[in-house]
């Protein structure tokens, strides 16, 4: 049974990674802007992440050695500062919009003003990272994530022409009152999206919580396999419901509302609580994700102890770590933020932090000292050498292209 | 002294500009308790330039990816280890002695590495 | 990738690169837990003249690489060599956790922080 739910790591990552209150909000306006012509770039993110998560899982489950310490280990200490302080700033500002999302939903479902619930919220979410047991936090806020289900369901539901649908999905290109660069815009931001570095430091880090070894890699490709299509689809989804109701009114998506209304019009009431269930769990999952991922990355770099499977006093400063970022991240939005203006900024310093992060991993993953007989093999090098050009063209795309662009405006 | 304080800093002999530190090598006599004798300065490693060196592509057995491991290997090609005894001083430079042996950099394979 | 040159004599042993095996490696105590960062390798004399690690000065390492040789010893964290027990990905010691004087911080942290907090001295979960 223990084996059966291992599979709720690659469920929960993958959550926080593509369904997390920043992508719901921008898969929405991708589908309300441009239909499915974007969805490629979902599918291409799943590939990648499940590719270098898998490669960072395995590291770590036969190693030993957590991903950070690889990284530091590999570039230096100057260089693997530069990704700390790029993958930080990234992962700190998407917990922020996490914590203002779950209070964004609170109020879609208790009509209550979101500000009176930053604090509970920051609270709780320090009490679970505190003391709930990993593997309940990857089970609850996994199964329930899936509760985005719904966005499926609504997509069918709506009777859609698929016909339409499938053009769409097949031009790969923009509509016709949108621009190419407004298109290349938000293709990075997807793309950056699917594959943020904390991630995989949740993924790996997790994969030590659940105290994989060497007899668990098959558990790695079933978690990936599973997990981030998974969340490549309900994202494709997403952009779909928007696409069908939103789209051909005209109707613009800025805020989280307008995410959710389609299911509502496809489901009616109970689908619209159904699905905003599914966000809370989803954003607090993400919060949960991203709060860790902190911690991992910075005990890590600096080689301290770390960890939820040890008591907090044999991982004191990890610990600092998580009600450190909670707490700031709670002062933050106490002053009445946007959530999702948050995550829009913190595409850029992902961009930094995306080939920092992967070119260490593929290095390891062929390097017997690390993995023994489990090394690289041909294939999935090549894939992964592809992947990391895409990475550095989308890290040296991204910042001129929010100018650009402004955002995507 | 420091090893940290060594590397990076500009290898010359005789006037000339050699190369830069890239690392140092030592010998462990006895690999199976490593606590036991203090592990040996064999000679300094010297690299055309600073940085790349520390994925050692150009040393150890780690050939994969290949096309990574060409661009590297070749980014240090020319690196070579200086025994300690052809170091004439170490300060803002290094100084060698001249006619200085240049030895290969190859470490042999797996040399007692455990997995 | 082979090069031409001659292979050096020192062969009965095990040889080690310092930056490439020992730096920015993870230092573990007797039990397997991490401790810290190794940032850099402190070498003396023996009597016969040689150089040789006597031991692992331990933290990142950023401020001795920025700011080079002027942070005096004492204040540097530091593990003696024989404590080593094993040098693989991380590099293994037979430390005890409490007799290690670099982690003071941590300490700190744990009697004054975390082990104030309640729940802090428990078990997970």
């Amino acid at each position: 049974m223990k084996k059966l739910l291992g599979v709720t790591l690659g469920i929960l990552t993958a959550i926080g990674g593509f369904v997390d209150i920043g992508d719901l909000v921008t898969n929405a306006v991708v589908g309300s802007r441009f239909g499915l012509s974007l969805a490629w770039v979902v599918v291409l993110g799943v590939g990648g992440i499940s590719l270098f998560a898998h490669m960072s899982g395995k590291v770590t489950a036969i190693s030993g050695r957590a991903t950070f310490e690889i990284i530091r280990e590999r570039l230096g200490p100057r260089a693997a500062l530069a990704n700390l302080i790029g993958s930080m700033a990234m992962t700190l500002l998407t917990l922020m919009a996490e914590i203002g999302g779950v209070a964004l939903t609170l109020q879609l479902l208790t009509g209550v003003v979101p500000v009176v619930y930053i604090l509970p919220v920051a609270l709780v979410l320090w009490l679970i990272l505190w003391r709930v047991k990993f593997s309940m936090l990857e089970n609850v806020a996994g199964l329930m994530g899936l509760l985005l289900i719904a966005f499926v369901v609504a997509l069918f539901q709506l009777g859609p022409d698929w016909g339409e649908l499938g053009r769409q999905l097949v031009q790969n290109q923009p509509t016709s009152n949108e621009n190419g660069l407004t298109y290349a815009f938000y293709a990075v931001a997807l793309f950056g999206a699917a594959m943020t570095p904390y991630e995989v430091f949740f993924f790996s880090s997790g994969a030590a919580e659940d105290k994989w070894d060497s007899t668990d890699l098959w558990l790695s490709r079933v978690n990936v396999s599973l997990g981030f299509p998974l969340g490549g689809l309900l994202s494709i989804a997403i952009a779909g419901c928007a696409a069908v109701v939103l789209l051909p009114a005209g109707i613009g998506v800025s805020s989280l509302s307008q995410v959710v209304a389609p299911v509502g019009v496809a489901l009616g009431v109970a689908g619209i609580v159904v699905v905003l269930v599914g966000v809370l769990a989803a954003t607090g999952g993400a919060a949960i994700e991203t709060a860790l991922s902190c911690g991992y990355a910075i005990a890590q770099y600096a080689g301290w102890p770390w960890g939820k499977r040890v008591r907090p006093a044999q991982a004191p400063q990890f610990h600092a770590v998580l009600l450190g970022v909670v707490v700031v991240s709670c002062l933050v939005m106490l002053s009445g933020i946007d959530p999702v203006m948050v995550t829009e900024f913190s595409v850029v310093f992902s961009a930094v932090a995306l080939p920092l992060t992967y070119f260490p991993i593929l290095v390891v993953a062929n390097d017997p000292q690390y993995l023994g007989e489990h090394t690289n093999g041909p294939v999935l090098n090549f894939f992964a050498l592809i992947y990391l050009v895409i990475v550095l063209v989308v890290a040296v795309a991204a910042v001129p292209l929010m100018i650009l662009t402004r955002m995507g405006a | 002294m420091i090893l940290g304080e060594v590397l990076s800093r500009p290898v010359r002999c005789d006037g000339e500009d050699v190369g830069v530190v890239i690392d140092a090598r030592f010998l462990l006599r006895d690999p199976d308790r490593p606590g036991r004798t203090p592990p040996e300065l064999v000679g300094l490693i010297v690299g055309p330039r600073r940085g790349a060196a520390f994925l050692g592509y150009e040393r150890a057995d780690v050939v994969r990816p290949k096309l990574l491991n060409g661009w590297f290997a070749r980014r240090q090609r020319g690196s070579f280890l200086v025994d300690v005894d052809d170091i004439d001083q170490v300060g803002e430079t290094v100084e060698l002695r001249p006619g200085f042996t240049r030895w290969s950099v190859q470490l042999p394979p797996h040399g007692g590495e455990s997995a | 990738m082979p090069d031409d040159l001659p292979q050096h004599p020192a062969q009965d042993g095990r040889l080690l690169d310092a930056n490439l095996h020992l730096l920015d490696r993870q230092l573990l105590d007797r039990d397997g837990r991490p401790v810290l960062a190794i940032g850099d390798v402190e070498m003396d004399r023996t009597e016969g003249g040689r150089l040789v690690i006597t031991c692992l000065v331990l933290g990142s390492g950023l401020t001795a690489r920025f700011f080079g040789a002027d942070r005096p010893v004492s204040t540097r964290e530091t593990m003696a060599w024989d404590a080593v027990t094993e040098i693989n990905a991380a590099i293994s010691t037979d430390a005890d956790r409490d007799d290690i004087p670099g982690l003071w911080i941590e300490r700190w942290w744990r009697d004054h922080v975390i082990g104030r907090i309640p729940g802090g001295r428990h078990d997970p979960g």
